[in-house]
């Protein structure tokens, strides 16, 4: 398939424009000077034509051919000028010394009004020709004469046929070597729009060859930078330029989505696969009796479990960020979700001497969202509060139809810190003892929660109360 | 040797300890970082293993106030998820001595634990000889001239300690706070037993001049004070 080609579109077009535009202009001056010169031809002729036809005249009761007389054998007015004169009454005829004894076609039907006719000449150049008929000239000379010789002149029983010619042959030269020239012209200036088009896109079109190079250089760390539109790029390109730039940006944003994501899920995993490995590890590092090997497989395994769910969450996490998997909205009852995520949570809460203060699980509110996500949404939230709750604190969870709250006893926890609790990595440090969680989610978990509540379409935010308490509250409309 | 453990995470926690003891290395072990910092600050340690992500206080700065306190400057080894560039670029910078990222085999932390206390101790060899004793520290065993030496481990531990300083006299109380767990209750009256114990086993191999008693002070391993036993009569 041939590529569209903006120089090429530009170089046809222009030029079909130029060529057109050209010819019309070439051919309207041609017919202009064309018929400007026909018509001073034309005038030229039968100017000659008075002039010839003055001369025709009586002499002492003769009918003369002035002109012949004076001038014989030399061409009057240039050699372009054929002229004959034929007598009506006679047949006589005189002709001009251009015609070298040659005769001019006599016109059919003369009058004495002068007719203007295109002929063939004896040498079978093309001329433009006056016809007329004439009636010899009486002048004051051959009046006296008559006069004294009692003569009468009979002019109009002798009219004369005159035929002046002019030839066409130096007007067709002219006319030739003005078309050549124009032809001529409209090819160089076609050419040099080509040129000039050729070289005004090539100027043009090297910042995005420029831009292309830079692209085409790119490493795989640097392929969502920002382009850095040079001063010279053109107007035209400019808004494309930043339509890529804002692609870029966006490229930039899910990259880093990606990026944060994998480095949030791999930091999830990393701690418990080390507690597992170095369970392992131990469990091989020395001869065991079996009762000891079956206790440290055991106790892998209660690594396992949970690292077994998180590795879930992720993944299903991962596939709905990335679009593989859609939500499957489920309609669920609240305290019976809340009921489910406590029990992996009860053992490390006993272990604190919490205080628990869980909704009644019969008829709870219900809510319509992908459940599995929900699940981890609510685990992770309530591990937070066991994980950041002191010795013999409180938890307390409350739901309706549209929102779930989490509060539970934290004291030294400031909004600021709070606020930094859905960053990676940042660790809470309230006055409790801490750490009695499932281990599985700490750094992380809260902003896993942010992840999926993103994803969800809820909204999430924590506040810190005068009675040293933290609430996260769950609202199921963004 | 004392090594100071500070992991949130229960099973990691316990299973590095579990293993640094079968290293004959005394563990002292804390799960938050303020409890970490108050024990690295009010014991003798030859090496900290620390996390970074802790309840109430982190492990950089945990580091960072051990840098700005200590006068000795204990080897600290961060173990920590956080495994990019930057992090670790920003725990080596906080002041540890060496990163590892999780999940790590208990082998590998054990074998940076040992190059760290060496290195603590101004030694480059994983071998210490003093007179006729050599101590593998990898191995774990300790020969004295074509012999092995049966130590148990609490034994291993005085000898690789009074080794590591070999030529110093070392006190009752940095032999207690380097070779007992916090937890471990007794006195440093107990560290006379325990010396009593190796004399008693050197000299069963000829070495007993090697370890002196430098009274009102403490003891002293020392290459010079080593004379060969005299043959006994046929």
């Amino acid at each position: 398939m041939k590529v569209p080609s903006i120089k090429r579109h530009l170089i046809v077009g222009c030029g079909l424009a130029i060529v057109v535009l050209f010819t019309l202009g070439s051919v309207s001056l041609y017919w202009s000077i064309q018929r400007y010169l026909r018509k001073e031809l034309d005038a030229t002729v039968l100017d000659s034509m008075e002039f010839v036809a003055a001369e025709i005249e009586y002499e002492e009761g003769q009918l003369v051919y002035d002109w012949l007389d004076e001038r014989q054998g030399v061409p009057l007015m240039g050699k372009l000028l054929f002229f004959q004169g034929w007598s009506a009454k006679s047949g006589e005829t005189h002709r001009s010394a251009t015609l070298d004894g040659q005769d001019l076609p006599r016109p059919p039907a003369v009058t004495r009004e002068p007719v203007l006719l295109d002929i063939e000449l004896p040498n079978g150049h093309p001329a433009r020709a006056v016809a007329v008929e004439v009636l010899p000239r009486i002048d004051d000379d051959e009046r006296r004469w008559a006069a004294e010789h009692r003569f009468t002149h009979d002019p109009a029983s002798d009219p004369q046929v005159l035929l002046v010619s002019h030839d066409m042959k130096p007007l067709m030269r002219t006319l030739f070597r003005i078309r050549r020239a124009l032809v001529i012209e409209s090819l160089a200036i076609l050419l040099m729009v080509g040129v000039v088009v050729h070289l005004v896109i090539k100027r043009s079109l090297r910042p995005l060859q420029e831009l292309s190079v830079d692209l085409a250089g790119r490493g795989a760390g640097t392929i969502d930078e920002q382009i850095e539109v040079p001063a010279s790029l053109p107007a035209e390109l400019r808004p494309q330029t930043e339509a890529f730039n804002a692609l870029l940006a966006r490229i930039s944003d899910a990259r880093k989505r990606d990026r944060d994501f994998a480095l949030h899920a791999s930091h999830e995993l990393r701690t418990p696969l080390a507690g597992m490995q170095a369970i392992l590890e131990n469990a091989v590092s020395a001869p065991r009796d079996p009762a000891d090997f079956i206790e440290r497989i055991h106790r892998a395994l209660a690594v396992l479990m949970p690292l077994s769910d998180s590795v879930s969450r992720i993944l299903h996490l991962a596939r709905i960020q990335s679009g593989e998997s859609q939500l499957a909205p489920e309609s669920c009852q609240l305290p019976e979700i809340i009921g489910e995520a406590w029990q992996s949570l009860e053992a490390a809460a006993k272990r604190k001497r919490l205080e628990l203060r869980l909704p009644a699980a019969a008829d709870g509110p219900g809510v319509t969202t992908d459940l599995p996500l929900l699940r981890v949404l609510i685990n992770n939230l309530l591990d937070n509060a066991v994980r950041h709750s002191p010795d013999g604190g409180f938890i307390e969870v409350t739901c309706d139809p549209e929102r779930l709250r989490v509060r539970n006893s934290c004291a030294g926890i400031s909004q600021a810190d709070i606020n930094r609790a859905f960053d990676p990595f940042v660790q809470l440090q309230p006055g409790g003892s801490g750490g009695g969680g499932t281990g599985a989610t700490a750094g992380i978990g809260l902003t896993l929660c942010r992840e999926i509540v993103e994803v969800l379409g809820f909204s999430l935010q924590a506040t810190v109360s005068a009675d040293e308490s933290v609430t996260f509250t769950l609202e199921f409309r963004a | 040797m004392r090594c100071l453990l500070i992991e949130d995470y229960g099973p990691l926690r316990e299973s590095i300890q579990e293993y640094l003891r079968g290293q004959h290395y005394v563990v002292d072990s804390s799960e938050t970082g303020d409890e970490g910092l108050w024990y690295a600050e009010n014991h003798e340690y030859d090496v900290i293993v620390l996390d970074i992500m802790l309840p109430k206080m982190d492990g950089l700065q945990i580091v960072r106030r051990l840098r700005e306190r200590q006068e000795r400057k204990v080897p600290v080894i961060i173990v920590s998820a956080r495994d990019t560039v930057e992090h670790r670029v920003e725990g080596l910078d906080a002041g540890a001595d060496d990163y590892l990222v999780k999940p790590f085999a208990l082998s590998e932390l054990a074998a940076r634990v040992r190059a760290l206390t060496r290195r603590g101790y101004g030694s480059h060899s994983p071998r210490i000889t003093v007179g006729p004793i050599e101590i593998d520290r990898p191995g774990k065993s300790v020969r004295c001239g074509d012999e092995a030496l049966a130590l148990t481990p609490r034994e291993y531990t005085l000898l690789e300690y009074l080794a590591m300083r070999a030529g110093e006299t070392v006190s009752r109380t940095d032999i207690w706070d380097h070779v007992y767990e916090d937890s471990s209750g007794g006195s440093s009256n107990n560290v006379d037993v325990y010396v009593g114990y190796l004399r008693k086993k050197l000299a069963a191999h000829g070495c007993k001049s090697l370890l002196q008693t430098i009274r009102g002070f403490g003891y002293r391993l020392s290459a010079d004070s080593f004379t060969e036993p005299e043959a006994e009569p046929e």
